[in-house]
């Protein structure tokens, strides 16, 4: 892909597609925890696919919203065990808007308990950041330090601060980052003007990869019930089995919907990094995260009840799209954490102002 | 038949929804409507119906030689969702507008069309389904409701119920047997124009759980059926009316029923309001987008002529089961008795809400039949 603008999502979703078939097998998915799957990242990065979302100019493969969504919605299909979204267009965001150079191999973002203070020159970077993706394995950190009415972004090299291993419901690494007065200095820091930006935009990534996980979910059970056979027969063809099965498809195609509805509202923003800040579509990203969240639970919930004991063995790979699923909806806000701000924010409008919110999602906004 | 037509603009649509709602509020003001739940069926009221037709608002969407105005579907859409919201007394025409107007468009005579069309899109006439009947429900196949050949056209008999609105509407869409039906239960059903003023036609209203009628029994006995009122071709009855379930089962009011509730309880809630409140919120508002894209995506695919059954069940399903849950959701946070006629607006439409929860997931096709569509579409694959 090099420095060719990206024409096509299907195209896009295509290659990402036969990467993954190709490398990332469930034995790689289900090794991952105890080793990082190099062949994988590689055959992801030589493509360009760990680059897309964050501009040419930058090192990145070009693209925005609506390809970097095809890019993860698919990785999650297949549960790829690899900060793809941190390294795109999560750490590649800041680090374009701040206009810093991609630096090479898998990158991710912390925030948290970070501080920064001013030392003669230069920043002093001290705090620390918990769940951090991937931090043992990254090549650079990016840290997102909170202001008043900013954020300072500074990337760092994963050997400066010190990284305490922890893990996720899916056993995805999920470090805790200890910074002892990183000196700043010779490092990358920029200013951002949104402080929420990181979150929002996690949200929608976690939301997108619920939507794929859904469908890889979906796809496997309906699988299973029409080759598991009880009582002489498959059991779909028992209507019990059926409606679940129903219930199932109905919270997989609400999941991707809410998705693409958020990924459409945030790509209808165009124009400079101001219009581009003050129109974060949160309320878009808030309702994806919400509806996504509700799904995976009861997606998880059906798909093991009709995989049977089978489901919940290591062995059987129904567990790292589940658990990766359980994981997800908490991870930048849970349903909770969202469905209130975008009640507040709704409230504030008032019952007209809502409803008129309601239907002009995904409208564009344009400088 | 499908002009080509270009979608409107962001900017046009929103012209036309500020129209809308400004016509609405007039309305609204003027004492023409007071605003309720499940309103596109529970508000039938001839007048507002004309209105909205003097205005073409009604078939906004079909050709201009049958009384539309060769608009995108989208514009029927916002529309129609605008009118869901504010609670508007939309019945009389629903149904004319919702089924029978494309089953014509699609199945019907140019004459059938010339006569109906016009009148559906002037808010003038009215249509009811007749299909349900007392041992006829989910297994809609097994109608015995009969249409025997006569001279110049049928003689029906038989027994329909739960029909929407049959004693306030001038004609029905009946779906009888014209043939035996076959191995599969399928063949030799067929559609017809029933007059429901013609002799031999008997309508009495059933009262509801809430007191009102909106549905009615009709009892057929022997009426006549003139042979220019069959829709489609004979025996084509029952693909015919999956194709017409696809728009009765897809459209914004398998969600929007409930709005007027929704907005009240938003607007009575305020900016600081308690947390419970919010998250409450949050979560209607995330559904009612999620849901919105799932519609209108259906509503895309039926303009470009497909019959996406299976997608339209599941659509109702998901719509149906958040429009019971609102309720509750909203009962458990807004700390008020929900009471019939009472002066507070959130307890009246509460109890309104409250009445017409149970219909939502039968009407149109209950809940277990559609998740079997549903099912079915899953294992074709
Ligand atoms: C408000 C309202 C308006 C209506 N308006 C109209 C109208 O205008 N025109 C019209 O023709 N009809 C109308 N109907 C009728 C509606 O279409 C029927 O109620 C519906 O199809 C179900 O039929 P039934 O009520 O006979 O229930 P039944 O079919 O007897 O079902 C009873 C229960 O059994 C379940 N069941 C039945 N068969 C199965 C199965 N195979 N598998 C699993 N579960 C099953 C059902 O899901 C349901 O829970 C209306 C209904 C309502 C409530």
């Amino acid at each position: 892909m090099g420095s060719d603008p990206i024409a096509d999502t299907a195209l896009l979703e295509q290659l990402a597609r036969d990467v993954l078939e190709r490398s990332c097998g469930a034995e790689v998915v289900a090794s991952s925890e105890s080793a990082w799957p190099e062949e994988l990242w590689r055959a992801l990065d030589t493509t360009g696919l760990t680059r897309v979302g964050v501009s040419e100019a930058r090192g990145g493969a070009g693209g925005g919203w609506a390809e970097a969504a095809a890019i993860l919605r698919t990785a999650a299909r297949y549960a790829a065990p690899v900060p793809l979204a941190e390294t795109s267009v999560l750490a590649g965001w800041a680090l374009d808007e701040a206009a810093v150079e991609l630096p090479g191999g898998p990158l991710t973002v912390a925030r948290g308990d970070l501080r920064v203070e001013r030392r003669r020159d230069g920043w002093i970077l001290s705090g620390r950041a918990d769940r951090v993706p991937w931090a043992r394995e990254s090549s650079w950190i990016v840290m997102f330090v909170d202001r008043r009415d900013t954020c300072l972004v500074a990337a760092v090299p994963s050997d400066r601060p010190r990284i305490v291993r922890s893990l996720n419901l899916a056993r995805e690494p999920r470090d805790t980052v200890i910074c002892d007065e990183i000196d700043l200095r010779d490092l990358p820091v920029a200013e951002l003007e949104s402080p929420t930006g990181l979150v929002s935009r996690g949200a929608l990534v976690r939301a997108i990869q619920m939507s794929g996980a859904l469908d890889r979910v979906l796809e496997l059970t309906v699988e299973y019930a029409s080759v598991r056979r009880q009582f002489g027969r498959a059991i779909a063809e028992f209507q019990a089995v059926q409606q679940e099965l129903a219930l199932l498809a109905g919270e997989a195609a609400a999941a991707r919907a809410a998705a693409d509805e958020a990924v459409s509202a945030v790509a209808a923003v165009t124009g400079t990094p101001s219009t581009r800040a003050a129109h974060t579509r949160r309320e878009e990203v808030a309702a994806a995260k919400v509806r996504t969240g509700i799904a995976a639970y009861e997606g998880a919930r059906i798909a093991h009840q009709l995989h049977g004991a089978i489901g919940i063995t290591f062995e059987h790979q129904l567990h790292h799209f589940t658990s990766r699923l359980l994981s997800w909806r908490e991870e930048y806000g849970n349903e909770r954490r969202w469905a209130t701000e975008l009640g507040r924010l709704l409230a504030a409008m008032g019952g007209e102002g809502t409803w008129r919110r309601l239907v002009t999602a995904g409208d564009p906004v344009a400088p | 038949m499908t002009l080509a037509r270009a979608a409107p603009s962001t900017h046009e649509l929103g012209a036309l929804r500020a129209e809308v709602r400004a016509f609405l509020a007039e309305a609204r003001a003027a004492g023409a409507f007071i605003p309720r739940c499940d309103s596109w069926i529970s508000g039938h009221d001839p007048e507002f119906s004309r209105e909205l037709g003097r205005r073409g608002w009604i078939g906004r969407s079909w050709p201009a030689r049958y009384g539309g105005r060769d608009r995108d579907e989208l514009e029927r859409y916002a529309i129609t969702e605008e009118l869901l919201a504010a609670g508007a007394p939309v019945a009389a025409h629903w149904f004319a507008q919702r089924q029978t107007g494309p089953l014509l468009l699609r199945h019907g005579t140019e004459a059938q069309r010339r006569r109906f069309l016009p009148a559906i899109a002037g808010g003038d006439c009215y249509f009811a389904i007749l299909m349900s009947e007392p041992n006829a429900g989910s297994d809609l196949a097994s109608v015995r409701t009969s249409a025997e050949p006569v001279a110049g056209g049928w003689r029906v008999t038989g027994r329909k119920v739960w029909t929407s609105h049959a004693h306030k509407s001038h004609f029905g869409v009946l779906l009888c047997r014209t043939g035996p039906p076959g191995e599969r239960r399928h063949e030799g059903l067929s559609q017809l124009i029933l007059d429901l003023h013609a002799p031999g036609v008997t309508i009495r209203p059933i009262r509801l759980l809430s007191g009102e009628s909106h549905f009615s029994e009709v009892t057929l006995d022997g009426a006549f059926v003139p042979d220019d009122m069959l829709v489609g071709s004979i025996g084509n009855g029952w693909s015919q009316v999956l194709s017409e379930l696809a728009f009765e089962r897809s459209g914004p009011e398998r969600f929007l029923s409930t709005m007027p509730l929704i907005l009240e309880f938003i607007d009575a809630a305020g900016p600081d309001c308690a947390p419970e409140t919010a998250e409450t919120i949050g979560l209607l508002a995330a559904q009612l987008w999620t849901m919105r894209r799932m519609s209108m995506e259906i509503a895309r695919a039926l303009a470009a002529g497909d019959a996406p059954a299976a997608r339209a069940a599941l659509v109702k399903d998901i719509g149906t089961r958040f429009e019971q849950w609102s309720v509750e959701a909203i009962r458990r946070v807004a700390g008020r008795e929900p009471a019939p006629e009472s002066a507070d607006r959130i307890s009246s439409l509460l109890a309104q809400a409250i009445a017409a929860s149970p219909t939502v997931t039968l009407r149109g096709g209950t809940s277990e039949i559609l998740r079997g569509v549903v099912a079915r579409e899953l294992a074709s694959r």
